[in-house]
């Protein structure tokens, strides 16, 4: 499976940082409300060690062989090569419809109650599909453009909730439990789905560098705890009153009288899910053979809206669909375990 | 060949985009009632809260709504009062000192789980005096609006907003200081100190 183009590795990784960003900006009520900001903190540290360790199969194929986990699995398996990419593509369906599905909640519940959602859902996919059609070097470029727009958003937010800052009700207490660390940390180690992206699209970059992922996964931390440390400052108790605290974040910033900054809040998360399905396809793309692009994104696109419109119906499936410790034991089956596994019996033959 | 493949489900997904569009439900904006401003005030030994609504006349146009708590208030303006009506763009709310501790706690806790009102929607309580003035003259929330303003750059830390004074009762057993206007002779902003 030849790559005939390369593009550098840091464009690959803005852009996954920009998917990661995705994880806070559907945050609903997955923070237990009776831990502290401190407490927050020390499960955002915790959940995102735990990604970075995650990352560790992938980044070593990548710095050491530079290979991608496709090329690997059809180097050394190609008997059962399908069959892992048929879990890899699972896995794919399953994390697009898990933000898909938050998506297009947050969408009817904040912004238009009258809209249908799987209306909102075909629009999304439609425009994914076009967006991997075009490839991963095309998406990757585009990433660049809306990182850039990210960084003016999270300005506008931050800056605008400023004033909203209360540090006399509000303090630096530390308290929580043990299930709050477990359920905070789990919420935390969300972003390691970028982790599986890299380790199918890593083969398209070059002139990559592990720092490349910790850069990555700082800001991500950095960005996060902005995040929460605005939420228990600045909207304080009044958090837990609406679901999408980040969209209430939004809400109550003004700047010089200027407000409806809930409007930018709104355009990052089209984008950051629009890119994380985008990238999925790629994904898919890549484990089918990249010579039926249109047929592979088609096939798959159509599955993940018949999933959205069977999720949005019957709850029981939109509940596993967007349950975070499922997504989570998925994630590490995916980025670490069985690529882990791999790389193991990849050096055992390489050193015999 | 795969470009006019492209371009096609392009076509096909812009009129899709445009039928699936629910414009049909749109109201237009010369005809919503949009409503800037809340009174509460008793007439009649009633509660009555009354919508200020956005008018090019030179007179307020305040419409009563009697209910007992602004979630009710706001579902009767909707479907009896002020058909068209508009809440998104509520700026302030003013309560009768003489109410406060019967609807304010509960009005406040239903806007905090409204994603339609913003957490900065100011609250304050005024005198009977303040809410007839409303009434009567239009530059008067102007006036409040400036006042209020200079208020909050006060030293002392006074709650205007609904974000702060939710915040206040419910992470707090303290009293705690709001935005109180009197309209005895002139206008003006004083505190006052509460507990809900």
């Amino acid at each position: 499976m030849q790559i005939n183009f390369k593009f550098p590795s840091n464009r690959l990784l803005l852009s996954l940082f920009f998917c990661g960003s995705a994880v806070i900006l559907l945050q609903n009520y997955n923070i237990s409300d009776n831990t502290s900001f401190l407490f927050n903190l020390i499960c955002l540290v915790v959940g995102l060690v735990l990604c970075c360790i995650v990352f560790i199969p992938s980044m070593v194929l990548k710095r050491k062989y530079n290979l991608d986990f496709v090329m690997l699995t059809r180097r050394k398996t190609p008997r059962v090569y399908y069959l892992i990419m048929a879990f890899y593509s699972a896995y794919a369906v399953y994390t697009a419809e898990y933000f898909l599905l938050r998506y297009t909640d947050m969408f009817h519940d904040k912004y238009f109650s009258d809209a249908g959602v799987n209306v909102i859902a075909f629009i999304m996919i439609a425009i994914c599909f076009y967006g991997a059609c075009r490839g991963v070097n095309i998406i990757t470029r585009f990433g660049i453009i809306l990182s850039a727009f990210a960084l003016l958003c999270y300005i506008l937010i931050f800056s605008g909730g400023v004033q909203s800052l209360d540090f006399e009700l509000h303090h630096f207490d530390f308290s929580g439990s043990a299930i709050g660390f477990i359920s905070n940390t789990t919420f935390f180690l969300t972003p390691s789905f970028i982790a599986v992206i890299f380790a199918i699209l890593s083969g398209y970059s070059e002139n990559f560098k592990s720092r490349q992922i910790f850069v990555t996964l700082i800001s991500l931390a950095v960005e996060f705890a902005a995040f929460l440390f605005f939420v228990s400052f600045a909207l304080g108790a009044y958090a837990d009153s609406q679901s999408y605290q980040t969209f209430l974040m939004s809400k109550i910033s003004q700047i010089s009288g200027l407000s409806g900054i809930e409007s930018f809040y709104f355009a990052l998360t089209t984008l950051s899910v629009f890119m994380i399905i985008t990238l999925l396809l790629c994904c898919i793309n890549r484990e089918m053979g990249e010579s039926k692009t249109i047929l592979n994104v088609s096939v798959f696109s159509i599955v993940i809206f018949v999933l959205h419109i069977c999720a949005s119906y019957l709850n029981s499936v939109g509940e596993i669909l967007t349950n975070p410790m499922l997504f989570n034991l998925f994630n590490i089956f995916a980025a670490f375990i069985i690529p882990g596994i791999y790389l193991l019996v990849f050096r055992r033959s390489e050193n015999a | 060949m795969r470009k006019k493949i492209v371009a096609l489900l392009l076509c096909f997904i812009c009129c899709v985009s445009v039928l699936f569009s629910g414009c049909s439900e749109a109201r237009r904006i010369d005809t919503a009632a949009i409503a800037e401003n809340v009174t509460v005030d008793t007439v009649d030994g009633k509660t009555v809260y009354t919508f200020f609504l956005l008018s090019s006349e030179d007179k307020p146009c305040g419409i009563d709504v009697p209910a007992d708590s602004f979630e009710e208030a706001c579902a009767l303006a909707e479907n009896r009062y002020i058909p068209n009506i508009s809440i998104a763009r509520i700026d302030m709310i003013m309560i009768n000192e003489e109410l406060y501790k019967d609807v304010m706690k509960s009005d406040i806790e239903y806007i905090s789980t409204q994603p339609v009102y913003s957490p900065n929607l100011k609250v304050t309580l005024c005198d009977s005096n303040t809410v007839k003035r409303m009434k009567e003259e239009k530059r008067v929330p102007e006036i409040i609006d400036n006042e209020l303003m200079l208020t909050e750059n006060s030293t002392e830390k006074v709650n205007t907003t609904c974000l702060s004074i939710f915040n206040s009762f419910s992470e707090s057993n303290d009293d705690f200081s709001v935005a109180y206007i009197s309209a005895e002779k002139e206008l003006k902003i004083e505190t006052m100190k509460i507990r809900l």
